[in-house]
């Protein structure tokens, strides 16, 4: 009882775990940077397989951090992808928790 | 190895990675061409000068047929897009000023410091640091100093002709050395970015 009490105190177990994963993250600093881009785009730059981005995507997607828009050009579908307010809040927000965290513990490690 | 995380340069590299396909290198060979052409039918170069709308038009198409479906669209931030209009209004005025210099060249006798050849040095290697400084795209700095040293070997050869060919030969040599750096950019950025295979997009 007593531990599970301790573990709701741990700020770094209240991160948002969406974010807080490598390719997720590199996701979303990208899209923070731009305004939007396509599949391919982010595809390209981050130089993930297709699925394993598309996976990720999904997941920000239900998360309500990015907003995905499909078009036409011509015959060929294309798919753009921006970060949302609700996205950039969050982002700014892990970056500021995660700051905390590491700059507190980078102290006691260099004592 | 630096493994430092940064927005900006993320930003940067993204920005830089659509002008690494050789389209800037082949278009500035393309301009010099054509100049080497109005240079060797001087007297009818009026006729030529819209000889000029190709590099314009060959970019355009390129980038729309083989670059932006190879590599995707994007849309920069208000900020980048905003440098890049700051670098359309710098080179509107510079070439408002050129037009101007020209209009009153013919008109009245110019100090010596605004002679052609300097005034024309100074435009070109302004245009280009100006596209370096407010596109990110540094190998312009470079770019606009072999420009502008074409512009006045050619100049000198005019002025003493001998056993090199003037007649645009300065031109169509710096020419060649454009192609050549855009063709090998060219051919990497085609190895790298492939034609994305059907059904490449999310969800598919």
């Amino acid at each position: 009882m007593e531990n599970r009490k301790d573990e709701k105190k741990q700020p770094i177990l209240e991160i948002d775990r969406l974010i807080h994963e490598p390719s997720r993250f590199l996701i979303l600093s990208l899209l923070y940077v731009l305004e939007n881009a396509e599949f391919l785009f982010l595809l390209r730059q981050t130089g993930m397989a297709q699925g394993n981005l598309s996976s990720h995507l999904k997941r920000l997607e239900e998360g309500g951090y990015i907003d995905v828009t499909k078009e036409f050009v011509g015959k060929k579908p294309r798919t753009l992808l921006a970060l949302n307010e609700r996205g950039r809040k969050a982002f700014k927000q892990y970056v500021l928790e995660m700051k905390k965290i590491f700059d507190g513990l980078h102290a006691e490690i260099n004592k | 190895m630096d493994r430092t995380f940064s927005l900006r340069k993320l930003e940067k590299n993204s920005w830089k990675a659509s002008f690494r396909s050789g389209l800037i290198e082949i278009a500035i060979g393309l301009v010099l061409v054509v100049s080497s052409i109005c240079y060797i039918f001087d007297d009818l170069r009026y006729y030529f000068m819209p000889l000029y709308l190709i590099p314009v038009l060959f970019s355009i198409l390129i980038k729309k047929n083989i670059v932006i479906p190879r590599m995707g669209m994007v849309k920069f931030s208000k900020q980048r897009r905003r440098k890049s209009k700051l670098f359309h209004i710098v080179i509107t005025a510079v070439l408002l000023f050129l037009v101007l210099l020209t209009v009153l060249s013919s008109a009245i006798v110019l100090p010596e410091y605004i002679a052609p050849e300097i005034s024309i040095t100074s435009i070109i290697l302004l245009i280009c640091f100006a596209a370096a400084y407010f596109l990110d795209l540094n190998r312009l700095f470079l770019y606009g100093i072999v420009i502008a040293g074409a512009f006045n070997l050619n100049e000198f050869l005019r002025e003493n002709p001998g056993r090199l060919p003037d007649g645009g030969f300065a031109y169509l040599m710096a020419s060649i050395v454009f192609f050549i750096a855009g063709g090998i950019y060219f051919f990497r950025f085609l190895k790298k970015y492939p034609l994305p295979a059907e059904g490449t997009d999310y969800g598919e």
